[in-house]
């Protein structure tokens, strides 16, 4: 047991070492070829160059490929490489962030939603993620769930416009009106004529 | 007892009233039209006129705008009291950091870093910042620490990839920082920190 451990570990260092070794000269270039490409506009050719080094295990690869097909309005396949970014690194939230803008271009709402579910699980606390899952409930007319994220960030930032506002209306449906008022007032001392709040607080007057 | 609550609730019900008086938007906007104008003793005026010790928007804009006016030690009063109004609010002790760093009280800063990854464990700037206290106290045992839950949400990010490549070099773990600095040239060629890093890395 202890040998077949040995075997492994070394077997893991000759793989760390040849991916780093490749990592250095050869992927320099192709990352500084496919930067060129992208910088005018030629995303075929940068995606091209990023595939001729590459590699399942690479993390800057797959996220750079994302990237790429992105931008190339591919967005089936930047989904792929996110996803495989993120089975690289599943604690990285950045290639879950990167996976929602194909998945919003595509309108994959059901995944845009899981895709924050995993966002939270990584980042429980991060008010951006709280407030869209807030908005996708919040659409959905599923009040209760909405108020569920928004509070919290608003909890965490009570200032912020989006959260403030939002949280007014999802007060509104809930029938919650004292609340949904103070909401909407408070709106109302950052922007004095914000159309959303005065018009929440005429439908409770 | 009960009467007790129930007058302490009317009395809650006048004071929140009362801090959303007619006046008080006028107020805050007056206050935003002079901060635009970089008019901050009249902005000021605007929001003291109204002020009340129990609003958490007022006290946060005071302590704006007295960091605006380079007030500083007043700014962080205000934002104290917002901080008191709202615990578990993350707003004013981000807002707290501003004159802080102003002031250069690196150990208050230190604390209210802490406090904001107390209520937020998982935010990679707040991370990344108390890395970047223990990196310059040499404590790089503690820097690391931080460092690798911001890099770890972030691969990629540049600034957490730099600060943990140096990071582990002080530390000895040169192979570590090999591959971080070896990342970092992926995404800048050029860059003069990485090139150091990884020249100093193969000595």
């Amino acid at each position: 047991m202890e040998f077949l451990k040995k075997i492994l570990l070394a077997a893991c260092l000759v793989f760390s070492s040849q991916s780093f070794a490749q990592d250095s000269k050869e992927l320099q270039t192709a990352f500084s070829k496919s930067y060129a490409y992208e910088a005018k506009y030629q995303y075929d050719d940068a995606i091209k160059v990023m595939k001729e080094l590459y590699s399942e295990k690479s993390y800057p690869i797959n996220i750079r490929l994302g990237w790429l097909n992105y931008i190339n309005k591919n967005y089936g396949s930047a989904i792929v490489y996110y996803q495989k970014a993120s089975s690289i690194m599943p604690s990285s939230a950045e290639a879950l962030w990167a996976m929602l803008s194909p998945q919003i271009a595509l309108e994959k709402w059901v995944d845009v939603e899981k895709t924050y579910f995993s966002i939270l699980k990584l980042e429980p606390r991060n008010a951006s993620a709280l407030y869209k899952l807030g908005l996708i409930y919040y659409y959905r007319k599923n009040y209760t769930s909405a108020k569920k994220y928004f509070d919290v960030a608003l909890n965490l930032y009570p200032l912020d416009y989006n959260t403030l506002l939002m949280s007014g209306w999802t007060n509104y449906f809930l029938g919650n009106l004292n609340e949904a008022k103070i909401l909407f007032n408070r709106v109302l001392l950052l922007y004095q004529t914000d159309a959303s709040a005065l018009e929440g607080l005429s439908l409770i007057k | 007892m009960k009467n007790f609550k129930k007058i302490a609730l009317v009395f809650c019900l006048l004071l929140s009233a009362n801090s959303f008086s007619q006046d008080t938007p006028n107020a805050c906007s007056n206050s935003f039209i002079f901060e635009s104008k970089f008019m901050y003793s009249e902005a000021i005026k605007s929001m003291n006129d109204i002020y009340s010790e129990k609003s958490y928007f007022i006290n946060a804009r005071l302590g704006w705008l007295y960091y605006l006016k380079k007030e500083y030690v007043t700014s962080i009063s205000y934002y104290k009291k917002a901080v008191q109004l709202n615990p578990k609010a993350t707003e004013p002790l981000w807002g707290i950091t501003l004159p802080q760093i102003a002031l250069e009280q690196w150990v208050d800063l230190e604390n209210t870093y802490l406090t904001i990854v107390r209520l937020d464990p998982k935010n990679s700037l707040v991370n990344y910042r108390l890395g970047m206290n223990y990196y310059y106290k040499k404590n790089y045992v503690e820097a690391l620490k931080y460092f690798d839950v911001s890099l770890t949400l972030y691969p990629t990010d540049y600034d957490a990839m730099n600060m943990t490549a140096w990071t582990n070099y002080f530390l000895g773990k040169k192979e570590e920082a090999k591959i971080l600095f070896t990342r970092i040239l992926l995404m800048y060629q050029t860059d003069a920190s990485a090139l150091e890093g990884l020249a100093l890395c193969n000595k």
